[in-house]
């Protein structure tokens, strides 16, 4: 059976760019625009991974983080924060809250971001 | 003219210049509370004196017991006065509790007893020069309110001084000597003299000394600009010192020449306090002019941390920007390279890559950007943990083998023949610092290779990490200027070359937090190169 992920991205390209490159590494996508939506349907999925941006209009990917950390059956699933937000406090807050790690996009190639979430699903 | 009428003459000249300050700080500015209440307690004040000269006139003696209870009166309401001065000098900062208007009610309540009952006075007993007091049964309770409700006045001016600005606490400090003038005589002529020496006649000089605080005060209320409290106090021992030299000269001394010599004595004082007083006021001027220059240069310098942090602000934005176009670019190459989209021509896949390398230049770019404009605003701290070198060395080597092979260059790390002592260091800093140095070693390498060592040093006190290199080399000057971060300007040789200018200043500024060291060395252009990172085995 394959792995459902839900990538939670604001910036289209971004979004379509790895849902393809993940799709085409055999995974279940599912993504979201921002942390309403991204809530909703990681309650609705249960997926195995959460891709989750940082930065997002309104609520932040933190926010979403720490929602998800509350909700019972949703809150022991690995997350991986992505996000072109390069900032040590919010790092440090992203890793107290329980995420697997913090990747900067511009430093993986899509290929390496399938290599880290497989490294994540074992 | 005999001492009556000195006497006289003195309390006479004190009451007129008392009244001259009092209305000239009343008319100063009527509406001003601070000074209403001033104009009330100088009133009292000086009926003090009055009254204190009226009582004990030898024709006065039947009358002496009222002047005297009169006079307790006035005591009373001034002492209340004064403590709502010092409510309100220089302003006041708090309302009127009901504690205040307690004491207005309880000032003016022993105002009345005092004069109308023989409670606090029950009588007079008359002596050879003039009345003394016998106290009835609420002397002492008197007595101690006046003693509490003087405490209470300074302690709340000396509550509210540090909240108080420049110019108001000298106002104060003013006032303080004023009071300190007026406490001092009378503790030396209601006080000292009395009880040590039994001399009980010259205690009307202790309540004249009042002019003293009425002078002060007035000229702390109404002057705005007011010489520092160093050069009255000088100015006011000078003229003391000076007046008793004069007496001296003019009234206990008998042989004329001895009176001409003092009085030469009295004018060479007069010469050195004057160039005393002055050279403490050049002294203060100069000690505001560096003040001032010290506030300036404080200003000055928040401004510019105010706009170091905006511009580093602005970068740490726009980097982030960046970087959302650059990892779109940067995904969709690999993906292509690595055939997701099918396969490309050689020469394509070989443009392909060129793309994608200006690609990693560019966020490298972005990278050391937000690395400088970080540590700029001082926000990166080191998360040390326990390291061995060898195995950061050897990680950051395997990340350049493919271009090294690709360049024809060896790319060799000497191991140390002892294992080094773990250290503690953020790894992902001094990774970087090294990453950066050995990228540069092989960025200005043409032919031969980069050599990277790592030994302890001498006294076995720091780890040296050497990255020696067979390329370009660097003329003398350059193996400090690179090091400078771009921003401060004598860098441009090195801004042509790719990056160079903002690797090798951070991988200085990483060194540094560790509390190590970081140098380059040269024969010369085209002698190949040698660069040094220290870093300390305990820190």
């Amino acid at each position: 059976m394959k792995n459902k992920i839900v990538i939670v991205e604001d910036e289209k390209m971004l979004a379509e760019m790895y849902r393809d490159k993940l799709e085409r590494s055999g995974f279940e996508i599912y993504s979201a625009p921002d942390a309403e939506e991204g809530l909703e349907l990681i309650k609705k999925i249960k997926p195995d991974l959460i891709l989750l941006d940082i930065l997002l209009p309104r609520e932040n990917g933190v926010g979403l983080l720490s929602k998800v950390r509350k909700i019972a059956d949703i809150a022991s699933i690995p997350v991986v924060a992505f996000s072109n937000y390069d900032d040590e406090e919010t790092k440090k807050e992203v890793k107290r809250l329980g995420a697997k790690d913090y990747l900067i996009k511009t430093n993986y190639t899509p290929q390496e971001v399938v290599d880290k979430i497989r490294e994540y699903l074992r | 003219m005999e001492f009556g009428e000195i006497h006289k003459f003195i309390v006479i000249l004190i009451i007129t210049f008392g009244f001259c300050l009092t209305f000239w700080v009343y008319w100063a500015d009527r509406k001003k509370e601070v000074n209403r209440i001033f104009f009330l307690m100088n009133i009292f004040i000086l009926s003090w004196i009055g009254l204190s000269y009226v009582s004990d006139l030898p024709g006065q003696i039947g009358q002496a017991l009222l002047w005297n209870r009169l006079n307790f009166g006035v005591i009373s309401l001034f002492i209340t006065t004064a403590y709502f001065f010092s409510l309100n000098f220089p302003h006041r900062t708090e309302k009127y509790s009901i504690w205040d208007k307690s004491i207005l009610v309880v000032g003016i309540f022993f105002a009345l007893i005092s004069v109308s009952t023989n409670l606090i006075i029950k009588d007079i007993a008359s002596r050879e020069w003039g009345t003394d007091i016998i106290y009835g049964s609420w002397g002492s309770i008197f007595l101690g309110i006046v003693f509490i409700l003087t405490i209470l006045i300074l302690f709340k001016l000396f509550k509210k001084y540090h909240t108080l600005s420049f110019k108001e606490k000298l106002k104060v400090q003013y006032f303080l000597l004023g009071v300190f003038v007026f406490a001092i005589l009378n503790i030396i002529f209601n006080i000292a003299l009395p009880s040590i020496k039994g001399i009980l006649e010259y205690y009307y000089l202790g309540n004249y000394s009042a002019i003293f605080l009425l002078g002060f005060t007035a000229y702390a209320i109404v002057k705005k600009e007011l010489f520092d409290i160093n050069v009255v106090l000088t100015a006011f021992l000078v003229g003391i010192i000076a007046i008793l030299l004069f007496l001296d000269a003019l009234l206990f001394t008998e042989i004329f020449w001895v009176q001409i010599a003092k009085g030469v004595i009295l004018l060479i004082f007069l010469f050195f306090g004057y160039y005393l007083i002055k050279s403490v006021i050049r002294e203060i001027e100069q000690r505001k002019k560096l003040q001032k220059m010290a506030s300036d240069l404080e200003k000055a310098n928040a401004e510019l941390r105010k706009l170091d942090a905006s511009k580093s602000e602005f970068i740490s934005i726009a980097s982030h920007q960046l970087r959302t176009p650059l990892a779109v670019i940067k995904g969709y190459l690999s993906m292509i390279d690595e055939g997701t989209y099918g396969n490309l021509p050689k020469e394509a896949k070989e443009k392909l890559k060129s793309v994608f390398e200006s690609n990693e230049r560019l966020i490298r770019l972005v990278n050391s950007l937000l690395n400088i404009s970080r540590i700029e605003a001082g926000k990166l701290v080191p998360e040390k943990k326990k390291v061995r070198i060898e195995d950061l060395i050897s990680r950051t080597i395997k990340e350049f083998s493919i271009i090294a092979t690709e360049k024809n260059l060896y790319l060799k790390f000497i191991k140390p023949d002892r294992k080094l002592p773990e250290i503690s260091v953020d790894e992902g800093k001094i990774g970087q610092a090294l990453l950066n140095i050995i990228d540069n070693a092989i960025k200005y390498t043409g032919k031969g290779g980069v050599t990277v060592k790592a030994e302890k040093d001498e006294k076995d006190e720091n780890i040296l990490i050497e990255v020696s290199d067979t390329g370009e080399g660097l003329a003398k000057e350059d193996t400090f200027k690179m090091f400078q971060s771009f921003s401060r300007g004598n860098i441009g040789n090195w801004l042509h070359s790719e990056g160079a200018g903002l690797g090798l200043y951070i991988s200085r500024k990483f060194v540094e937090m560790h509390g190590g060291q970081i140098w380059a060395k040269s024969e010369g252009r085209g002698k190949g190169s040698r660069f040094y990172i220290k870093l300390p085995i305990k820190s």
